[in-house]
């Protein structure tokens, strides 16, 4: 009889056909996570570095509107790419990398390395040429057409609707965060007055080599990397006001107590704005508090 | 696998895999997530399944294990869900309400849930239990014995001796 009842009542959980049918069209592809290491980190050994091809956009820091030879890393291999700036048919420019192939086999193949995207991609980066190394830099605005102007906090948080350095004083008192990023934000306006880059950065330092660093956008999704950590996931805070935040957390465990997270990255959009909070070496609890203090401002 | 046969599995297995899931997580969402990770182990799978009795029973190892690492994740243990600060909705899609049983089940601790489970439901002996679960013949019977008990103290006379 227990089993009978048993099975009656859970022949019920079960899933929706519409969940069914998205399993069907389930399909394995490698995992090819696009990873840029945007700034050095104590545990950077952890991390993986994989550029895909066709979703790269290589470009130099200096120039523009000509053909540059750079190195880029992609799938962990190096390349020398000529570069040339080009147009699309919506007017956006974009730069076109073509590997200088060797490789005898792959001439004889006709192997077409040609590498596109268009300026909106996020996954941009600088090759420094002279140490080798990599950083992420912003997206390539031609100062032919575009402006700058430097926002203060105030004005910032107001275009916002939230103020980070504010929102860092829920962090314990004793971790000593001082802001240390910039006096101003440098925000980028077409020459015909849309703005169209408005990311601002800001880092705080603490004692312990304790950091924070918030990325924030209202244009687009401010960062410029996936993190290849030990752990991700999609997860929920329920705010005051009872909206539920789908917030996702990737993180990395220290090297010497697996417990224990040393790094950990949260992305998430609200109201129209876009997120990105990195924590080194501060409790993950603090992430909680900090998100909510941001958001419930 | 060919696409056939694995959309064949899905049909078959996926509310069997989602109940064992759901044993763990206790919420629509969270179980969904698991199952989705099961069928990517499938497809990312070279093993040769002797028959259909191997298959599941594999589906249900790594359906056990996906959950287990799930629930024991740091962000799963500080974040509460929507659902269990809320009243579940959509777990059970024809009636109204989630009956007692389900709630006596549901009120267990997380090592009894799925043993009872793949006991009452999925109609598994000891032995396989210890198998799809990993633990040894004498936990399983120990946990099932003590959920049983578990059972009668919230259900008293619903749930008969065994």
């Amino acid at each position: 009889m227990n089993k009978k009842w048993y099975k009656e009542t859970f022949d019920q959980v079960t899933m929706s056909q519409e969940s069914i049918e998205k399993l069907k069209q389930l399909e394995y592809q490698p995992r090819k996570k696009k990873v840029l290491l945007t700034k050095t980190l104590r545990y950077a050994a952890a991390f993986l570095l994989t550029f895909m091809i066709a979703d790269v956009a290589v470009y130099a820091a200096s120039g523009s509107g000509i053909i540059q030879r750079v190195t880029a890393v992609i799938d962990g291999k190096s390349y020398q790419v000529d570069l040339e700036k080009k147009t699309d048919e919506k007017g956006n420019d974009y730069f076109e990398g073509h590997i200088v192939e060797s490789d005898t086999k792959d001439e004889q193949n006709n192997t077409d390395n040609s590498v596109a995207t268009d300026c909106d991609t996020k996954h941009l980066f600088a090759i420094n040429e002279i140490t080798g190394q990599m950083s992420a830099a912003l997206k390539y605005y031609d100062p032919q057409s575009h402006y700058t102007e430097a926002w203060d906090n105030a004005t910032m948080a107001e275009y916002l609707g939230v103020d980070v350095i504010e929102a860092i004083s829920v962090l314990p008192s004793e971790y000593e965060m001082k802001y240390t990023g910039g006096e101003a934000f440098t925000v980028t306006y077409e020459n015909a007055g849309t703005l169209v880059e408005d990311r601002a950065c800001y880092e705080f330092e603490g004692r312990d080599h304790k950091k924070v660093t918030v990325l924030v956008s209202k244009l687009r999704t401010p960062y410029d990397c996936l993190y290849q950590l030990d752990t991700e996931k999609a997860t929920s805070f329920r705010l005051q006001n009872g909206d539920i935040l789908q917030v996702l957390v990737a993180a990395q465990f220290k090297p010497d107590n697996a417990n224990e997270y040393a790094f950990y990255v949260a992305d998430f959009e609200y109201e129209g704005v876009y997120y990105r909070i990195e924590m080194e070496n501060i409790e993950s609890y603090c992430l909680d508090n900090f998100i909510r203090k941001l958001l419930e401002q | 696998m060919d696409r056939t046969e694995y959309i064949r599995t899905v049909e078959t297995y996926a509310n069997d895999i989602y109940r064992v899931a759901f044993c763990y997580c206790r919420n629509k969402n969270d179980a969904e997530d698991v199952v989705q990770n099961v069928f990517l182990k499938l497809l990312q799978t070279e093993q040769e399944f002797l028959d259909e009795l191997h298959k599941k029973k594999w589906l249900l190892r790594v359906t056990a294990n996906q959950a287990k690492d799930f629930c024991a994740s740091y962000w799963k243990q500080k974040v509460v869900s929507m659902e269990t600060v809320m009243p579940e909705s959509g777990v059970f899609m024809n009636a109204k309400e989630p009956s007692e049983l389900y709630e006596a089940v549901m009120s267990l601790s997380q090592k009894y849930r799925p043993v009872v489970h793949l006991y009452y439901y999925e109609d598994y002996s000891v032995k396989e239990i210890a198998e799809i679960l990993n633990i040894k013949e004498t936990a399983v019977q120990t946990r099932l014995m003590r959920a049983r008990q578990k059972l009668k103290d919230i259900l008293k006379e619903a749930w008969q001796d065994e």
